[in-house]
C-alpha cells in the first residue's frame, strides 16, 4: 500500500565549513524555507522530528528534540530526536509519516541537522571510533577502513579497480559543479583522485566524503490535506522502507557476512519498490540520490538496488548509465563526496534534492522529465538503510 | 656427579622467542656519535604493541603447543614485567585454568638461576613445571649504547622424570657469590648507570667466578652470559677455564635480555649425549649452575621468525615510546568492568556455538540471532589459525608504523575475528593468506592495557 504523504516544504541551507553559523542556525535557516515553501506558520505544525546522529562532534546539540523546539519556538507539540546512525535523516521522515498517517500529527517538520566542523578533525567522529569503540573489539578501524574491506572484496571477486572507484568520485564531483549547495564545486579528475593521500587502502582521500555542517528540512502532510496549503508543487512519496541487517560488530565477527552486499540496502529497496510498484527501477526511475560516503559504496549500491546484477557495477559505472545524461543519473547533486555528510541531514537532504527536480525547480543541474526519484542512506558499515520512492505524481 | 644423584625431574621442550625487529650496531653508533659498537652487531627488540608480558605467552604457548603439556604451576621470570595482574592475563591467553599458581620471580638478572632451582624441585615432587623468563629491556638503549640490551623470552618445560634422565638438574653445581656487585643500575625511568670503572668491575668479576670454579668439576661446556664483551673476554681468560668448550652468548646476534640470556646462550650449543653443561651469569653475584644432558641439543636458536631492519634509531625511540607517549593511545577508552566481563573470553578465545543450529560466534551473544534459541550455547575453543578474508590498511590509526592493517580473519574450525595485523608490510598482506593470532598490548586507557590478538601471517 502506497503511504500517501505529500511534501508541501522543503529546504537546505548550504554545505559546507559554516564557521559563521551556529547548530541552531542552521535549524532555523532549512525550517524556514521549507515553512515559506508550504506556506504554514509555525505554530501550524503539530509533530516534529529532529535528526542528528552524533551530538558530541557538534557542541553538545541534537541530544534531544528540545534544541529544535528552542530554535523555532515550537513548544506544546511532540518533537523527537531521531539517531539511526547515517540514516538518521530518512528515518525521521518515516517517523513523521507513520505519525501522520495515524492521524496522530496533521502537518509535520523534519529536520536533519549535524554540525561537524565546529571541532577540528583531532576531535573527530574518526577520533571517536578510534578512543571511544569497544577497547577490543574492531580496534583500529576508521569508518573509511570498515568500506574498504568492501572494496577488496570487490578487487577480489570481480576485478574492480582503483580506477573504477575514482570513476564514482569523478562523476560526482563533475555534478556538483552545478549544485550551489554543495561543499566542493570542483571537477576533480580521475588521476588527482588516483594521487590523493591514502586514507584506507584501496580508498583515497578524494574517495571519501569530507565531514560537513548542513541542515535540510521538509514538511509533511497527508496527500488528502495537500490542497489545503498553498505549495503550488508538492511532491509525493510513494514507497519507504527501512531495514537493519547486522549489528555494528556482526559484519567483522560472523563468517555469513559476505562484504560485498549492503543487505540493509537491498532489503529496504525491496519493501520501498514493493510499496511504489516499481518492477524495474533502472527505467521506472528517473533519478537516485545514493549514499556515496565512499566511492565504493555507490558501486556496490547499484547492484543492491536492483539496478544491475552483482559484479555489473563497473562495467555499468564506465558505460555512464549513471552519470548526467545517462539513462539513470545517479548522485546528480553530487552526492556525499561533493555536498559533504552532514550525518543527520545527509537523509533528508537527498529528499530535497529529488523534490527539487521532481518540480522542474532544480536549476542548472535539472534531471529534464523528472517524475521520479529514489533517496537511499545507510549507517554502520551498511547495517541500518532505508530507501524512499518519491513521485511528481500522487 | 653422576646423573643419578640429580633430582628425578628434567627439561621437555625449550621454547625461545626473539622478536622480528632488529636495530643495528650502526645505526646506534649514528646516533650516539660514537663508534663503541661492531658494526656487525645487533640486537632483537620488541615491536610497539609487545612487552614482557606479550612475550612471555608467545615463548609458553609455543611450548605448550608443542608439548599438549597442562602444566600445574608456572614459573614466571622477569625484571621487566608491567605491574598489573600479569599471571591472570597469562593463564586467559594460554587458555589454562585461572586456578594454576603463577609464580613471579625478579630481583635480579640471576633470578633465571633461582627460578630454574625452584623449577626443578617443584617438578620433583611430581609436577608439570612451565618456567617462562621474559624480559624487554630494549627501553634502556635508548639512553645506553654501550650495553646491548635487547628483549626476548623463553619457555622451558620441566616435567618429573621417572625413568629417561634426560637433562638432569644438579643442585650441587648451583654457586652464588656476592663477592662482585651489580655494575649496572637500570632505573624505571629507562635510564641507566654503569659504574665507572669498567675495568674493576671486570677484574672483580673474573676473580668471583674464579673462586666459584674451584669449587666445582673442571666444567666441559661453559656458557657465561654478561651484558658486556670485556666481562665475557675476562672470564674466557680464566686458567680453570683452558680447557673447556665456549657456548657463543649470542650478545652481538639477538643482544641481551637480562635473565633470559642464560637460557639464550643455553639454547646456542649443540650438545651431545652425556655432555655437562656449566652455565654462569652475572648479575648481583656471579652464579653457576650445571645441567647435564642426553639430548643431542635443546631447541635451537628461534627460527622462523623473519628480521625485519629497524629504518634508524628515530624510528626505533618511535616505536619504544609510543605507547606511553602516544596521546591517542592513552586517553582511549578502556572499561576494567568491560574487561572484566570480556577478556577472559576473548584472552581464552572460546567461542561458544549455538546447540541448536551449530553456529559459532566468536563474540559473546545471549539468544542465537541466527535460530533465536535463547542461553543454549557450549562453550567452542577457537583455533588460532585462520585465512584472511578481507583486509584494510588504515593510515590514519596512531601507530609508529603506518599503516595500520586491518584484518577480518576466519577461523580454522569456524568463527570470524576482526584484528589488526602484526610486524607485516602492506604488500603481504593479501585474500587468502594464512595467519596465526599473537598476544599484543593494544592501546592503554586509565594506566590500564589492553591485551588483546593481533595476526601474524604464517
Ligand atoms: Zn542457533
Amino acid at each position: 500500500m502506497k503511504p500517501e504523504i505529500a511534501i508541501i516544504g522543503a529546504g537546505c541551507t548550504q554545505f559546507g565549513e559554516l564557521f559563521t553559523k551556529s547548530y541552531n542556525d542552521l535549524i532555523a535557516e532549512a525550517s524556514l524555507e521549507a515553512i515559506k515553501e508550504a506556506g504554514i506558520k509555525i505554530p501550524q505544525i503539530d509533530g516534529a522530528w529532529l535528526s542528528t546522529a552524533f551530538p558530541d562532534v557538534g557542541v553538545y546539540k541534537g541530544r534531544s528534540g528540545l534544541d529544535l523546539a528552542e530554535t523555532l519556538g515550537l513548544y506544546g507539540i511532540p518533537i523527537t530526536r531521531v539517531s539511526n546512525y547515517c540514516a538518521s535523516g530518512a528515518d525521521a521522515v518515516r517517523n513523521a509519516m507513520n505519525a501522520l498517517l495515524s492521524g496522530d500529527v496533521n502537518v509535520a517538520l523534519v529536520v536533519g541537522v549535524e554540525k561537524q566542523r565546529d571541532r577540528s578533525p583531532q576531535q573527530s567522529i574518526v577520533k571517536m571510533m578510534v578512543e571511544t569503540g569497544h577497547p577490543y573489539y574492531q580496534k583500529g578501524f576508521t569508518a573509511a577502513g570498515t568500506f574498504a574491506v568492501f572494496a577488496n572484496r570487490y578487487v577480489k571477486e570481480f576485478g574492480l579497480t582503483r580506477e573504477d572507484l575514482a570513476c564514482v568520485s569523478e562523476k560526482n564531483h563533475k555534478n556538483a559543479v552545478l549544485n550551489p549547495k554543495a561543499f566542493y564545486k570542483k571537477e576533480i579528475k580521475r588521476e588527482d583522485i588516483l594521487r590523493s593521500p591514502m586514507v584506507a587502502y584501496p580508498l583515497t582521500l578524494l574517495d571519501c566524503c569530507p565531514t560537513t555542517d548542513g541542515a535540510a528540512a521538509l514538511i509533511l502532510v497527508r496527500n488528502e490535506d495537500s490542497e489545503i496549503f498553498k505549495n503550488e508543487k508538492p511532491v509525493y512519496i510513494r514507497g519507504v522502507g527501512l531495514s537493519v541487517e547486522s549489528g555494528w560488530d556482526q559484519p567483522f565477527f560472523d563468517s555469513e557476512f559476505d562484504f560485498i552486499t549492503f543487505k540493509g540496502a537491498k532489503k529496504a529497496a525491496e519493501i520501498a519498490y514493493a510499496k511504489a510498484e516499481i518492477s524495474n527501477p533502472l527505467s521506472e526511475l528517473s533519478l537516485a540520490e545514493v549514499h556515496d560516503c565512499f566511492s565504493i559504496s555507490e558501486i556496490v549500491l547499484y547492484s543492491d538496488l536492483g539496478l544491475c546484477k552483482k559484479g555489473d557495477e563497473a562495467r555499468m559505472l564506465r558505460d555512464g548509465l549513471t552519470q548526467r545524461g545517462g539513462k539513470l543519473p545517479v548522485n546528480i547533486s553530487g552526492g556525499l563526496l561533493s555536498c559533504g555528510h552532514p550525518v543527520g541531514a545527509t537523509g533528508v537532504r537527498q529528499i530535497y534534492e529529488i523534490t527539487r527536480h521532481l518540480q522542474g525547480k532544480a536549476g542548472e543541474r535539472q534531471v529534464s522529465g523528472a517524475h521520479t526519484g529514489l533517496a537511499q542512506v545507510f549507517g554502520g558499515p551498511g547495517s541500518v538503510s532505508s530507501v524512499t520512492i518519491i513521485s511528481s505524481k500522487k | 656427579m653422576s646423573p643419578a644423584c640429580g633430582i628425578a625431574s628434567s627439561i621437555s621442550y625449550f621454547t625461545v622467542y626473539s622478536p622480528s625487529l632488529v636495530l643495528s650496531g650502526e645505526e646506534i653508533n649514528r646516533a650516539f656519535g660514537t663508534n663503541i659498537l661492531n658494526n656487525k652487531s645487533q640486537r632483537r627488540v620488541a615491536n610497539f604493541d609487545e612487552d614482557a608480558l606479550t612475550m612471555a605467552w608467545n615463548a609458553a604457548s609455543g611450548c605448550l603447543e608443542q608439548t599438549k603439556t597442562v602444566p600445574d604451576h608456572i614459573f614466571l621470570c622477569s625484571n621487566t614485567l608491567p605491574s598489573w595482574p600479569c599471571g591472570a592475563y597469562l593463564l586467559s591467553s594460554l587458555g589454562l585454568s585461572l586456578s594454576t599458581p603463577v609464580t613471579v620471580i625478579s630481583g635480579s638478572w640471576n633470578c633465571a638461576f633461582d627460578t630454574l632451582s625452584l623449577a626443578f624441585h617443584t617438578a620433583a615432587a611430581g609436577k608439570n613445571v612451565l618456567l617462562v623468563a621474559t624480559e624487554a629491556l630494549s627501553k634502556y638503549a635508548l639512553s645506553n649504547p654501550e650495553i646491548a640490551f635487547a628483549d626476548s623470552s623463553c619457555a622451558i618445560l620441566i616435567t618429573p622424570d621417572m625413568a629417561g634422565n634426560r637433562h638432569m638438574f644438579k643442585p650441587a653445581g648451583n654457586f652464588y657469590s656476592a663477592d662482585t656487585f651489580e655494575p649496572l643500575i637500570c632505573n624505571s625511568d629507562g635510564s641507566t648507570k654503569i659504574f665507572d670503572d669498567i675495568r674493576f668491575t671486570t677484574s672483580k668479576v673474573s676473580q668471583g667466578i674464579s673462586e666459584l670454579l674451584g669449587k666445582i668439576d673442571k666444567p666441559q661446556i661453559f656458557g657465561f652470559s654478561a651484558f658486556d664483551d670485556k666481562i665475557s673476554s675476562a672470564v674466557r681468560r680464566l686458567p680453570q677455564l683452558a680447557k673447556s668448550r665456549f657456548i657463543d652468548d649470542p650478545i652481538h646476534t639477538i643482544g641481551f635480555a637480562g635473565c633470559v640470556q642464560p637460557f639464550l646462550v643455553l639454547s646456542m650449543t649443540q650438545m651431545k649425549h652425556g655432555d655437562i653443561i656449566h652455565l654462569c651469569s652475572l648479575g648481583g653475584g656471579a652464579r653457576i649452575t650445571a645441567l647435564s644432558t642426553e639430548f643431542e641439543k635443546f631447541a635451537a636458536l628461534p627460527t622462523g621468525q623473519k628480521a625485519a631492519l629497524i629504518n634508524g634509531f628515530e624510528h626505533f625511540r618511535n616505536i619504544r615510546t609510543f605507547m606511553d607517549k602516544s596521546e591517542p593511545m592513552r586517553s582511549t577508552f578502556t572499561s576494567e568492568i568491560i574487561q572484566s566481563r570480556d577478556q577472559q573470553f576473548l584472552l581464552n578465545l572460546n567461542g561458544i556455538q549455538c546447540k541448536n543450529c551449530n553456529k559459532i560466534y566468536t563474540i559473546p551473544q545471549s539468544i542465537c540471532p541466527s535460530c533465536h534459541e535463547q542461553s543454549e550455547f557450549i562453550q567452542k575453543p577457537l583455533e588460532r589459525r585462520g585465512t584472511i578474508f578481507t583486509f584494510a590498511h588504515e593510515y590514519y590509526v596512531p601507530t609508529p608504523n603506518p599503516p595500520v592493517t586491518m584484518l577480518v580473519v576466519d577461523l580454522d574450525g569456524g568463527g570470524r575475528l576482526t584484528v589488526q595485523a602484526a610486524d607485516c608490510s602492506p604488500d603481504e598482506t593479501a585474500i587468502g593468506n594464512k595467519v596465526k593470532f599473537v598476544l599484543r598490548r593494544y592501546h592503554s586507557g586509565n594506566n590500564l592495557p589492553n591485551y588483546f590478538w593481533k595476526a601474524v601471517l604464517l
